[in-house]
């Protein structure tokens, strides 16, 4: 009902997307220079605000990064536009991101190498049970059947039967693109779209690269930005340079002249998705086991889209019955860690340590899918009228985000391995299959068809921060992890040398077995636009031009201009810094294809069949109906089908 | 968890048209009187759980049509749901290969009419954790069947200016006008376990002099979800439909 309502809705969301990844940067240098301080030892602590005493206090309202929900606006999307343009200072509003005021020389920090000053000079460590761990898994899903038939007499059986067996001949193409598409994705990646199976086949996956002593993948590329399937040099500008067009749009008009129009297709399916993961933001990991990270993104397009189109009677533009198009952009950006360039102050003089016993996890499992089926049979018998009829103009839309993790730690150890992993999946099928038929007798009407034309899009960015600077273990960090593994409960301030630090009270996750960061996306639009189109426009009744203009005739047909789009984002912050006591493991997988299936004969033998079942249907009610106005003198003009059929 | 259902079933008149006295009604409005109605829940504690499920069927006509309406609203959604909290993150390999694109939870059998969704829950974890599991669904059958809808002019030359102005008969040029509609409106299901997820079916059909406007499609459906785990157990989710 509201035309580009769910575009308007993904502009949104993109524009949030880059403004929280623009927001979480300065966040990250505003807390490390202001929060952190702030949060003393305990003698400077005390001539501070007593609030500082209350972690959750500093950590809540400085450290949460989160925009607005997608409005539930009621219908009023023009709203979104507007709130798009005042997130960033709303947001920068609730947060305080004012510049950090230079702190006093008593609250400075220690220079590196030097204790801080006053009473023990020694590190104390408090640990305790904590961790925040995450679990999500979220399913999204829209499934519209609208096939619609609009005929000028209740449907015949043979008219009947014939809808039937497309609805089923629609069905088993779509099941085979579906398996076409499938075959174009590696086996192996093929997992079940939950947070426990993930989970399962990383470990899996991991262990077949130690066995295979890390040998790339079929499908392993080199980072950077690929449009279908091509490395680009010069990728274009990302989203939040890119100009946001203007909302609402403008409703379809077409004009009060008399003609037949009919919208059968223009259909949009969308998803959009972001994570942001925060939760291993640290200044340094440190993997006493093995060290894997993948990051892998799968795409197809798969469309199938043979039409026939007729045309007599009128003055036929130039069909559009192809155009369609079919994109798919990759896009693995390495961006420095977030404390890359911001300097490092002595790891002291108190660590507070979260231990986890045993694995964790911080895994983002989301499934969105939009299944629709729009498959009409219309057919507009008129001549004395302006005639819209419109059977699609539907839309289906997706939005998630989720923001996980705070600027928390500074430094996460893991006594077991870590394994870490990025996936994108993202598949559009468009059945587009359309029998097409116009006849103009009387008139001469502007006869135009667009069948084609539709838009198949995939994007996915997956964005690190950090995670790039590995380095092997040595003795004085392996003794850091010593000390911490032993519980022991004051250190020698030389510790505070080995590891960076950002002043103030030294955050310290310790996890005792694996630990698991896992963000998946799949996204997946299903669009089948099946149409048969019968536009019979006859001779305008004498005496119509006295009160409407004639001479402007059109005949309109869209059964294509579908539109199915896949956005996603993974936002992946990892340590600035990385120190790996075994091996190093990382690949990143791409896999992308525009699909374009067969011929199905089955549909084709379907639409086919069905035009002349619908002729021989539209004659027999024409000569059936009964005259049903009592006033009405005899119809001035011939009877229009009838003079084409005959 | 609520799940409400509306039915709208505006104007259904009967019968052929008959030459109203003067004065004139107000001129017919050319745009279908579309009045979508929510009714979302809230949740104070933060969860939110809304279904509501609206079907509107608006028809205009300033003229006396013939119309039948009728309106079928049919739930018919199967949610296989297994939770196991006990089980820890382990998996058989042999289940590993799941199809990306996996069209059987369509039910082939009702022609793609309902909707199959198994949602595994297995999620364990310790204390100071966050575990979200969170499923919106929209199921829409909206298949719209219209027939025998028309407009003609059977007005004739006539010598007036009045002559087709049904309401200043001219007895020297008879003028008038048929105008039949008929639209059947579609099925409207929604998931009764799903948070936060709209569905909802309406046609409209609009027919007035010389423009007739048939409105089978033009459904939304959308969904909206943010999760936010940062210490805090927060989450917001809402749905929007028409």
């Amino acid at each position: 009902m509201m035309p580009g309502g769910t575009t308007e809705i993904l502009w949104h969301f993109i524009g949030h997307l880059r403004i929280i990844d623009d927001i979480s940067r300065e966040h990250v240098e505003y807390d490390g220079s202001e929060t952190r301080r702030s949060d003393e030892d305990s003698p400077h602590k005390k001539l501070l605000d007593d609030k500082a005493d209350d972690p959750d206090q500093l950590d809540d309202s400085a450290r949460v990064l989160m925009p607005d929900s997608v409005p539930n606006d009621d219908f009023q999307f023009q709203r979104v536009h507007a709130l798009r343009a005042d997130a960033a200072h709303q947001i920068a509003a609730h947060m305080d991101l004012s510049p950090p005021q230079p702190l006093l020389p008593l609250f400075r920090p220690p220079a590196i190498g030097v204790a801080s000053g006053g009473g023990d000079p020694n590190i104390t460590v408090t640990c305790q049970p904590g961790g925040e761990q995450t679990l999500a898994q979220a399913h999204q899903i829209n499934a519209l059947m609208d096939n619609d038939s609009l005929l000028p007499a209740e449907a015949s059986p043979e008219i009947l039967q014939g809808i039937a067996r497309l609805d089923t001949d629609v069905g088993d193409a779509l099941l085979n693109m579906a398996d076409n598409a499938n075959d174009h994705i590696p086996q192996q990646w093929q997992i079940p779209q939950d947070d426990a199976g993930a989970v399962t086949f990383v470990t899996d996956h991991d262990q077949n690269l130690v066995v295979g002593n890390g040998t790339p993948e079929m499908h392993s590329v080199e980072p950077g930005y690929y449009l279908n399937g091509m490395l680009q040099a010069d990728p274009p500008p990302p989203p939040d340079q890119i100009t946001v067009p203007d909302f609402p749009l403008p409703p379809a008009d077409y004009g009060h002249d008399l003609g037949q129009w009919a919208i059968a297709g223009n259909n949009t399916s969308v998803n959009a998705a972001l994570i942001v993961d925060l939760t291993e933001s640290t200044r340094t990991m440190i993997v006493m086991g093995d060290y894997f990270k993948t990051d892998a993104i799968f795409q197809t397009n798969s469309t199938m889209d043979h039409d026939h189109i007729n045309a007599a009677g009128g003055d036929a533009l130039p069909f559009v019955a192809g155009g369609n198009q079919a994109t798919n952009i990759a896009d693995f950006t390495q961006l420095p860690g977030i404390y890359a360039e911001l300097s490092a102050t002595f790891a002291g003089p108190q660590w507070h340590v979260d231990v986890v016993n045993g694995d964790y996890y911080d895994v983002h499992t989301l499934t969105q899918t939009n299944y629709l089926f729009d498959n009409d049979v219309v057919v507009q018998n008129s001549s004395d009228t302006h005639f819209e009829a419109i059977s699609g103009g539907n839309e289906l839309g997706n939005v998630a985000q989720i923001f996980d993790g705070s600027i928390q730690y500074d430094l996460i150890i893991i006594a077991g391995a870590y394994h870490g992993m990025n996936l994108i999946f993202q598949n559009n099928i468009l059945l587009n299959d359309d029998q097409i038929k116009l006849l103009a007798s009387g008139s001469d009407p502007t006869q135009s068809v667009v069948s084609g034309d539709n838009t198949l899009s995939n994007t996915a960015t997956i964005e690190r921060y950090g995670g790039d600077n590995i380095q092997p273990m040595n003795d004085d960090v392996n003794s850091v992890v010593t000390a911490v593994a032993d519980g022991k409960t004051t250190l020698d301030p030389s510790y505070g040398d080995i590891i960076d630090g950002s002043g103030g009270t030294f955050n310290v996750l310790y996890v005792t077995g694996n630990y698991y960061d896992v963000n998946a996306l799949w996204q997946t639009n299903v669009t089948s636009d099946v149409n048969v189109v019968m536009q019979l426009l006859g001779k305008p009744a004498d005496g119509l031009d006295a009160i409407h203009p004639i001479g402007n005739e059109t005949q309109s047909v869209v059964t294509g201009q579908d539109s199915l789009s896949n956005e996603a984002i993974i936002v992946d912050v990892a340590p600035t810094n990385t120190y790996v006591n075994g091996q190093t493991y990382g690949d990143t997988i791409l896999v992308q294809a525009n699909l374009l299936p067969d011929k199905d004969p089955a549909i084709s033998g379907d639409v086919h069949s069905l035009v002349p079942e619908l002729v021989a249907f539209v004659n027999d009610a024409q000569d059936s109906t009964p005259a049903t106005q009592p006033l009405a003198a005899p119809a001035p003009h011939e009877d229009p089908v009838a003079s084409i059929m005959h | 968890m609520g799940n409400t259902q509306k039915r709208y079933d505006h104007g259904s008149s009967g019968g052929v048209w008959d030459l109203p006295p003067p004065p004139p009604p107000p001129p017919p409005s050319h745009d279908p009187k579309h009045d979508p109605k929510q009714d979302p829940k809230t949740d104070p504690t933060g969860d939110s759980n809304s279904n509501s499920n609206t079907n509107v069927n608006h028809n205009t006509n300033d003229l006396d049509n013939k119309i039948d309406n009728h309106v079928s609203n049919c739930v018919d959604n199967t949610v296989d749901t297994h939770v196991n909290v006990d089980v820890c993150l382990t998996v058989d390999e042999s289940g590993l290969s799941s199809p990306v694109i996996d069209l059987s939870n369509l039910n082939m059998a009702q022609s793609f009419g309902s909707l199959i969704m198994p949602d595994v829950v297995n999620q364990n974890l310790a204390d100071h954790s966050n575990a979200f599991n969170i499923d919106q669904v929209n199921n829409l059958v909206d298949n719209d069947s219209s027939s025998g809808a028309s407009v003609t002019f059977n007005g004739g030359g006539g010598g007036s200016e009045l002559a087709c102005d049904p309401w200043h008969q001219d007895s020297s040029s008879p003028a008038g006008f048929n105008m039949d509609a008929k639209i059947h409106s579609g099925d409207s299901s929604i998931d009764g376990t799903s948070n936060g997820a709209t569905s909802s079916a309406d046609a409209t059909l609009n027919q007035d002099a010389f423009t007739q406007t048939i409105t089978q499609g033009a459904n939304i459906q959308f969904n909206s979800l943010s999760i936010q785990a940062a210490g805090d157990h927060i989450q917001d989710d809402h749905s929007l439909g028409s």
